[in-house]
């Protein structure tokens, strides 16, 4: 190995460097942060030239084909045993729509909590997004749909429901990933020119229990919750068949001031409890014991014919102020039972090395890009004009 | 150490005090601290005979520590002033200096030989001045022949094989003052009666056309820098 580790300069053009080495053999190098001078000599790095491209060609080739792959081998990872949900994210604009998220931030199931919610999905394919990602698509497509209006108010409630436990650690991590949906929300609606009022919310596990089985989204059950508690008559069969601006903003003009209520809110079990009565009064049905416990049980309850009189108010969801479909279905829609227990399976596993970096939020670019270079040889010292001193 | 190490890797991790890529460092380079010193000195060094190699090799331990990345100047020219300047101060205190200095470097002195002690770094600097335009001569006559040192890097034999049997075609041209003659006036390979001398096939001889061309020019030229680089690699650690 003692050849052509030295080479002296003859050529410079910027910071390419064409080298003539005592083996007699030409090279021509880049170096991106040295300047020789001609006829200094310099270290070079080894030559890989034999395997150096082959192993390029190789490595892009199976980098492009893992990429290509890749959707292909999430659709087949998708039925195996799923990354298990961490959080559930409800968002309410008046569609209302429900995501679990996975460990990696990432939406493993979407299910509509309303009809327009599951309108809102079906044109949409969340699935292994980030929830961030996931956020921003749902928003703009809320207002390409005519959900919000340019220079109408509107509102969001995003809320953030740990999947199991409500420590505060979970409790604060939730906050930090509702913070940041909003942010992504409201840069969106920002763009839109909507002045849309975009809250978060963390709550427990257990309101998102009752708040289904009283046929709301955990982020709407939230908000009847403060209503309740601020002393608005809100009926839970308001909520299900309207969105959350034209709901409030009938009962009280002050409503931006009860959503920051609702996200400063950290135990709503206990505003649960406190309300009591007023709560199962709300809610329009039987003693609430019920319904915390079976899922399917609540479906009766929370029907259309608990609700019969607010009826007349409106018949469908017409929050929404563009044109659009025909009178809504009221109630909050379907919910299979297997789909909310079953959060569709995801590529769970383990992370290859090209996922942990898109999980990381490199580009695909950046990304084949590392791998190129970790090819390349490392740049050389730095060489310049002959330093007489020596030193 | 993996034999495929980047010498400017090892370089870094011999400075931080890894004792393993510093001998390693000091292996590989030893023909470049024989060239350095043979050259300083005027005459050809063996290893493991002449002080002078010990010198070089100590001198070159020392560059090591001295180098300072990013301060502008190459490992390997601050490598060489070191060598030189340990050279004269050995030969200083040995009192043999005006011996053992080469003619080259004698020649440079008398211009301004005020103080040929002290003149050593002064001499590498006209020596690095001599290099460049040495280079720029070749490079121009190179031209001449329609070669451009980047047709060089593309035409390159990849072997090291095939690249000394090239270079052994090349002397041959340089040797025989008819070929040089040949290629001089028309700007060509002697094909023909190279393929008879030397033992490569004439198509291999087409394709390393270039190469030849300028190792020949290199040869026959005044290019004495350049005609003695190539080839220093061949100066193992052993060093016969």
């Amino acid at each position: 190995m003692l050849n052509a580790e030295r080479g002296l300069v003859l050529e410079r053009k910027g910071n390419r460097v064409i080298v003539l080495t005592p083996a007699g053999e030409w090279r021509s190098l880049y170096l991106p942060d040295q300047s020789p001078a001609i006829g200094e000599e310099i270290m070079l790095p080894p030559v890989k030239r034999k395997p150096f491209w082959p192993a390029v060609a190789g490595a892009a080739a199976i980098i492009l084909l893992l990429i290509l792959a890749l959707p292909l081998a999430r659709r087949a990872v998708r039925p195996l045993p799923p990354g298990e949900p961490v959080y559930y994210v409800t968002v309410d604009i008046n569609p209302s729509v429900e995501l679990a998220v996975d460990n990696q931030e990432r939406v493993a199931s979407a299910r509509g909590l309303n009809s327009d919610g599951e309108k809102l999905l079906a044109s949409l394919a969340l699935k292994e997004e980030k929830i961030a990602t996931a956020i921003k698509l749902l928003t703009r497509e809320a207002v390409r749909q005519g959900y919000y209006l340019p220079d109408r108010e509107g509102a969001m409630v995003v809320a953030v429901i740990p999947a199991s436990g409500a420590e505060e650690k979970q409790l604060a991590a939730g906050n930090d990933l509702g913070q940041k949906l909003t942010r992504e929300a409201r840069d969106i609606l920002q763009q839109a020119r909507v002045p849309a009022v975009v809250e978060a919310a963390v709550v427990q596990p257990e309101i998102r229990q009752h708040a289904e089985a009283s046929g709301l989204s955990a982020g709407k059950y939230s908000l009847l919750l403060e209503a309740l508690d601020a002393g608005l008559p809100v009926t839970a069969a308001d909520l299900q068949k309207e969105g959350l601006t034209r709901v409030l903003g009938r009962l009280d003009g002050n409503w931006e001031q009860l959503l920051q209520k609702l996200q400063q809110d950290s135990d709503l079990l206990q505003k649960e409890k406190q309300l009591g009565a007023t709560l199962k009064k709300a809610l329009g049905q039987q003693p609430a014991a019920d319904n915390n416990r079976l899922g399917d049980n609540s479906n009766k309850g929370q029907g259309p014919t608990g609700n019969a009189g607010n009826k007349e108010k409106s018949p469908g969801n017409q929050d929404r102020p563009g044109p659009g479909q025909g009178p809504a279905d009221p109630g909050q829609g379907r919910r299979p039972a297997a789909a909310r227990n079953n959060p569709a399976a995801r590529g769970g596993g383990k992370a290859s090395p090209i996922r942990v970096l898109l999980e990381k939020g490199y580009t695909y670019q950046e990304i084949i890009k590392r791998y190129y270079n970790q090819e390349r040889p490392s740049g050389h010292l730095r060489l310049g004009p002959l330093n007489i001193a020596g030193e | 150490m993996p034999p495929e190490a980047d010498p400017n890797q090892l370089l870094l991790q011999a400075k931080e005090g890894d004792p393993g890529a510093r001998e390693e460092l000091i292996h590989r380079f030893t023909p470049f601290i024989l060239a350095v010193t043979s050259r300083a000195t005027g005459r050809f060094i063996h290893l493991g005979e002449d002080d002078e190699a010990s010198i070089g090799l100590m001198a070159f331990n020392e560059a090591i520590d001295s180098f300072r990345p990013g301060r502008g100047s190459s490992f390997l020219t601050l490598a060489e002033t070191i060598i030189r300047r340990r050279l004269v101060d050995y030969f200083r205190r040995e009192g043999r200096h005006r011996r053992v200095l080469s003619l080259q470097v004698l020649e440079q002195e008398t211009a301004a030989a005020v103080d040929p002690l002290g003149g050593e770094e002064i001499n590498l600097v006209h020596e690095m001045a001599d290099r460049r335009r040495e280079i720029e001569r070749y490079r121009e006559e190179l031209a001449g022949f329609g070669i451009t040192l980047a047709d060089l890097v593309k035409g390159s034999p990849q072997h090291q094989d095939a690249r000394d049997r090239a270079l052994a075609a090349a002397r041959v041209v340089a040797a025989n003052p008819l070929l040089s003659q040949y290629l001089r006036e028309r700007k060509a390979l002697p094909l023909k009666a190279l393929e008879k001398s030397v033992a490569i096939s004439r198509k291999t001889l087409e394709r390393h056309r270039k190469y030849i061309i300028a190792a020949a020019v290199m040869l026959i030229g005044d290019y004495e820098y350049l005609a003695s680089y190539i080839g220093q690699n061949k100066r193992g650690g052993q060093d016969a």
